[in-house]
C-alpha cells in the first residue's frame, strides 16, 4: 500500500517535469522563432500559457497537500512492580492492565502491564486561533 | 441534485464495504475464539439484524424504570446469543464478541439508514430529503469511521479511549482488595490523603460498562457512614479543535448512555445531600470507541491528580469519598 503510494507520486513528478520541458519549447518555438507572428505561432503560445497556469497548479497542490498519517502501532508498556524497570513491546491479543506477565529480567519480580495505547506518528497542524 | 446525489452513492459504496469488513471481521474472530460446531454464518447475520424499541413516552412518568428493565432484558438476550454462537469462549471474550457484534451491528444500521433515505428520496424525487441527507452526510461518515475503529479494538480486546475512567479506577485499586458489587461491577477500597475512598469500576478485562447507578446506590445504602464527596470520572466529547487528553472537572453526573443510570446517580446523590463532582478527560467521538490512544492515557494520569486535588480542597481527613470510574472497560481488569 505504501510503496503504490509512493511510486504513484513518484509517476506524477515525472509527468511534471515533462510537462514542464514541453511548455518551454512551445513558448521557446512560439517566442523565440525569427519569423513573423503566424497563427501557429500564436496557438502555440495559448497553449504554453495553459501549461504554466496547470504547472503552477499542480505546484501549489503538492505544496498545500495534507501530510498523511503514518502507520498506527498499538504498544504494551511493561513495568516492574519493585523496581522502576520498563520496557516496550507490541500489542498482543490476551494482553490487558493490569496483568502480571512473567518476571523482571533486572531483579525477578513480577512483571506488569502498565499501559496498553496506540501511537501516532503524525506532526500536527497548530491551529493559529 | 445530481451531484448531491453521486456524493451520497460514493459515501454508500464507503459504508456498504465498512460493514461488509465489519462482518467479515464479526465471522472470523467468533469462529476463531468461540470455536462454534456449526458454520456461525446465518446466525451472525441473524443478529445483525437485531432491533430495540423503546419504550413509549407520551406519558413519560415512570419511564426510566421500563427503559432500564427493556436494556437489562436486550442485554441478556444477547449475551445469551452470543453464547450459542460462540460456546467456548470464556467470560471476557464474550463480553468482547458482544461488543464487537454490536458495533457491526450499529454500522449495519446506519448503512441500511442511509440506503433508506436514498432510494426514497430518488423514487419519489424529492429534492428536499436528498438534500437533508447530502447535509447529514458528514456526521454519519464521521460516525461510521468512530465504528470502524472500534472493530478493531473489540476484535483483539484492547482497550479503547472510553476507558480511560475504568483506567483511573485501576490505578488507584492496585494492589487493593476488590469485590463484587452488582452484576459487572466492582468496588474496591482504599486511601488518599486520610480520606477513606471507594472505588467503583465495571468489572473487566472484558468488554464491558456495567452499571454504575445500580451499584452506587447499593453502595449508598450499604455504608454506614455517609459519604461527604461523590466523583465521577468519565471521557467527554471534546469540541473540534481542542486537545484530547486534556482534564476538565464539573458538578454533576457524568455518564452517557441512554441516561437511565444517570437518573438513578442523581436520585442517589439528592437522596443522600451528597455532592456530584465530575472529572472528563477530553477526546472526540471517534477517539473513544477506537483504541485509546497515549494522549488518553496520558490524560488519565493528569486527572488522577485532579481528583486528589478535588478531594484535599472539599473533604477533611477522615471522611469518606466515592469516585466512580466511568465507561467500557475492556483491555482493563482489576
Ligand atoms: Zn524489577
Amino acid at each position: 500500500m505504501e510503496e503504490k503510494k509512493e511510486a504513484m507520486s513518484l509517476m506524477n513528478l515525472l509527468l511534471l517535469i515533462l510537462l514542464i520541458i514541453f511548455v518551454f519549447m512551445l513558448l521557446g518555438r512560439s517566442l523565440f522563432s525569427n519569423s513573423q507572428m503566424q497563427p501557429e505561432n500564436s496557438t502555440m503560445m495559448f497553449l504554453g500559457f495553459l501549461g504554466i497556469l496547470l504547472i503552477v497548479f499542480a505546484l501549489l497542490r503538492l505544496l498545500t497537500r495534507v501530510p498523511t498519517p503514518t502507520q498506527k502501532i498499538t504498544l504494551t508498556v511493561l513495568q516492574c512492580t519493585k523496581c522502576a524497570f520498563k520496557s516496550i513491546r507490541n500489542f498482543q491479543v490476551g494482553d490487558y492492565i493490569p496483568k502480571i506477565v512473567g518476571n523482571c529480567p533486572s531483579c525477578g519480580g513480577p512483571f506488569r502491564i502498565e499501559a496498553i495505547y496506540v501511537e501516532e506518528k503524525t506532526q500536527k497542524r497548530k491551529i493559529p486561533f | 441534485m445530481a451531484m448531491w446525489s453521486r456524493d451520497i452513492e460514493r459515501s454508500l459504496y464507503k459504508l456498504k464495504f465498512m460493514k461488509d469488513k465489519a462482518r467479515e471481521t464479526s465471522i472470523k474472530t467468533v469462529k476463531e475464539l468461540g470455536k462454534p460446531p456449526v458454520d456461525p454464518t446465518p446466525r451472525i447475520d441473524q443478529f445483525l439484524e437485531r432491533f430495540f424499541i423503546e419504550p413509549v413516552n407520551m406519558d413519560p412518568s415512570g419511564i426510566v424504570w421500563k427503559f432500564d428493565h427493556l436494556l437489562d432484558v436486550r442485554d441478556l438476550s444477547m449475551k445469551d446469543e452470543v453464547r450459542r454462537i460462540a460456546p467456548e469462549a470464556d467470560d471476557s471474550t464474550l463480553n468482547n464478541l458482544e461488543n464487537l457484534l454490536e458495533a457491526a451491528m450499529d454500522l449495519n444500521l446506519i448503512y441500511r439508514t442511509v440506503k433508506h433515505y436514498y432510494l426514497f428520496g430518488k423514487r419519489t424525487k424529492s429534492y428536499i430529503i436528498i438534500a437533508q441527507l447530502h447535509m447529514l452526510l458528514p456526521i454519519i461518515m464521521e460516525s461510521a469511521a468512530a465504528y470502524e475503529g472500534a472493530i478493531q479494538a473489540f476484535s483483539t480486546g484492547q482497550p479503547i479511549g472510553d476507558g480511560a475512567g475504568p483506567l483511573l479506577a485501576n490505578k488507584l485499586l492496585r494492589g487493593k482488595e476488590f469485590k463484587k458489587i452488582e452484576k459487572d461491577m466492582i468496588v474496591g477500597e482504599t486511601e488518599i490523603e486520610g480520606r477513606k475512598v471507594y472505588v467503583l469500576k465495571a468489572e473487566g478485562p472484558g468488554g464491558n460498562v456495567g452499571k454504575p447507578g445500580d451499584a452506587l446506590t447499593i453502595l449508598l445504602n450499604s455504608l454506614n457512614q455517609r459519604p461527604s464527596l461523590v466523583i465521577m470520572v468519565d471521557a467527554a466529547l471534546k469540541f473540534e479543535g481542542e486537545n484530547t487528553g486534556d482534564v476538565a472537572e464539573g458538578i454533576g453526573a457524568a455518564i452517557g448512555g441512554v441516561g437511565t443510570e444517570r437518573f438513578k446517580i442523581e436520585e442517589v446523590a439528592y437522596k443522600y445531600k451528597i455532592p456530584l463532582f465530575a472529572v472528563v478527560i477530553k477526546e472526540s467521538l471517534k477517539e473513544a470507541i477506537a483504541p485509546m490512544k497515549k494522549e488518553i492515557y496520558e490524560g488519565v494520569e493528569k486527572a488522577i491528580e485532579r481528583v486528589k486535588r478535588i478531594i484535599r480542597e472539599n473533604t477533611k481527613e477522615g471522611e469518606t469519598v466515592i469516585i466512580a470510574g466511568i465507561g467500557n472497560t475492556i483491555g482493563i481488569a482489576q
